[in-house]
């Protein structure tokens, strides 16, 4: 698995490629908890690269998803692959992440959580 | 740890009285301790009597016993002792048979003797030391490892003893099949019968870790709990979710479960299917899935669930299983999948023999290759007086 690092204005874009499994889903966590540490509150998580994902991948997705929402930030899925949303489907994750349809969608997704936390 | 040069004895062994010394005051120099032998004999008496030396410099060419003969009586003796061989510049030939004989490093006798001794000695006592701690690491590891494995092999049998075993029920034929892709692993199924009702549930703990069969374990304990005082699967579910909830914490862990209730009264059956995979009904050659009526159990306290209801009339085979089947892989990396497994349930067999069947299936497939847990529960009915 390799997760791309890069910024798409205020927001960190990662994306992910390979297999999200038992094997690689503790290199996918630490990677985001970095962000997180680092300050880096808004990310868009990007999945169309990814090309199997296990009951442990799908586990790191949702701790993350939870780290970034207790930090006040937000986590933002975009584009899943087949297997991926295939899986969010059946455990209806689809339903518990932020999901966005596409890159620009995600971007807005993040801007309004910003604004939103300002207001708050 | 660091090596200390007043801690290490070594021994210089030289026909030379003159070389000998000048070695030996080198070594002093440097905060060694020294001893010497004026042949490779003495030499060897000297290493055998007990001396804890840390290091021989030898001379190659001695009277009697020289310093190859020195290399092989030590080395037969079973000591990895360092020795550093010292060798005139015509003899180079010699010096590499003496590495290639056990000796650590060779030094030739000239006018830069006094610096490249005491470089040679500290280079082969820190390999030598280094070789040591890695020997003693790797045994440690392997102690650990020796450990870590009795106490999975004693979880395993724990584990089984968690999972139900015989299980038979009037009107149903049951079969099942659990493996752990290392030992213990997070999927669990059981069935009972309470008050006319028959109680079933396959679940899968995510991973197939440690952490993963210690939440399979309280898992199936609260379901079996809940299913024993209470009858609708979805209240059931929910009270065991929050439940868990508070177990699995911000993890990220979660289970699938599906679990059924079989009224014996008008033949229905609910199913509440928490994120599990398809499963499926078959009679005859109809096959008819139930898919999930819900998200997983773990992740939020607050989530409900749908049911399912289906007649379940004798002659009907209710396949139940986990993804380590459907998931298994070829050598290509192509999936079982689900159209792996429906092409079996064609046909109408007795619950152990449809396992049996997907078994091998499933194996000549993957080539026996499984990564996940892998469980399979089947449970067909049959009439009552059959």
């Amino acid at each position: 698995m390799e997760i791309k690092i890069g910024m798409d204005g205020d927001f960190v874009i990662a994306e992910l490629s390979g297999d999200l499994v038992a094997a690689t889903a503790e290199q996918f966590k630490s990677q985001l908890w970095k962000l997180l540490e680092k300050n880096f509150m808004y990310v868009v998580l990007e999945l169309s690269k990814v090309t199997f994902m296990d009951s442990s991948g799908l586990g790191a997705c949702m701790a993350a998803h939870k780290a970034f929402n207790e930090k006040k930030g937000a986590l933002v899925c975009t584009k899943p692959s087949e297997t991926v949303a295939k899986v969010f489907r059946v455990t209806r994750a689809d339903q518990k992440l932020n999901m966005a349809g596409n890159r620009l969608e995600a971007v807005m997704f993040l801007q309004n959580a910003v604004l939103k936390a300002r207001q708050s | 740890m660091k090596l200390e040069n007043e801690q290490v004895s070594i021994l210089v062994a030289d026909d030379d009285p003159l070389v000998r010394d000048m070695i030996a005051i080198i070594l002093q120099d440097e905060g060694y301790h020294v001893d010497t032998a004026e042949d490779g004999a003495e030499a060897l008496q000297k290493f055998s009597s007990g001396s804890t030396f840390g290091l021989i410099v030898s001379d190659m060419n001695m009277p009697g016993m020289d310093g190859l003969a020195l290399i092989r009586a030590v080395r037969e003796a079973e000591s990895d002792l360092p020795i550093i061989i010292l060798t005139g510049n015509s003899e180079v030939t010699t010096a590499i048979q003496a590495l290639k004989t056990g000796a650590s490093d060779y030094i030739l006798k000239d006018e830069n003797i006094q610096d490249t001794i005491g470089i040679a000695v500290e280079k082969a006592l820190e390999k030598h030391f280094l070789k040591k701690q890695n020997q003693l690491l790797q045994e440690e590891l392997a102690r650990r490892n020796e450990k870590l494995e009795l106490e999975k092999a004693l979880a395993q049998k724990v584990q089984k003893n968690i999972l139900p075993r015989d299980l038979a029920f009037p009107g149903f034929e049951v079969g099942s099949f659990y493996r752990p892709s290392d030992k213990i692993g997070g999927d669990f199924f059981d069935a009972w019968e309470n008050s006319g009702r028959v109680h079933f549930l396959i679940g899968d703990v995510s991973g197939h870790s440690t952490s993963s069969a210690l939440i399979m374990a309280v898992s199936k304990g609260i379901l079996q709990s809940l299913g024993h005082t209470r009858h609708d699967p979805r209240e059931i579910v929910r009270t065991a979710n929050r439940m868990i909830c508070n177990i699995v914490s911000d993890s990220g862990m979660f289970l699938t479960l599906l679990y059924g209730v079989f009224d014996r009264s008008n033949d229905e059956l609910t199913i509440v299917s928490a994120g599990h995979n398809p499963v499926f009904l078959v009679k005859g050659s109809e096959v008819t899935s139930v898919d999930s009526t819900g998200s997983v159990i773990g992740w939020d306290p607050e989530d409900t669930w749908d049911a399912a209801t289906v007649i379940f009339s004798a002659g009907t085979s209710l396949v139940l299983y986990t993804d380590g089947l459907t998931e298994a892989k070829n050598k290509a990396g192509t999936e079982f999948g689900e159209e792996g497994l429906t092409a079996l349930l064609t046909d109408n067999l007795p619950a152990d023999i449809l396992i049996g069947r997907i078994l091998q299936k499933v194996e000549t497939f993957c080539t026996g290759e499984f990564s996940d847990d892998l469980t399979l529960f089947v449970l067909k009915r049959i009439p009552e007086d059959g």
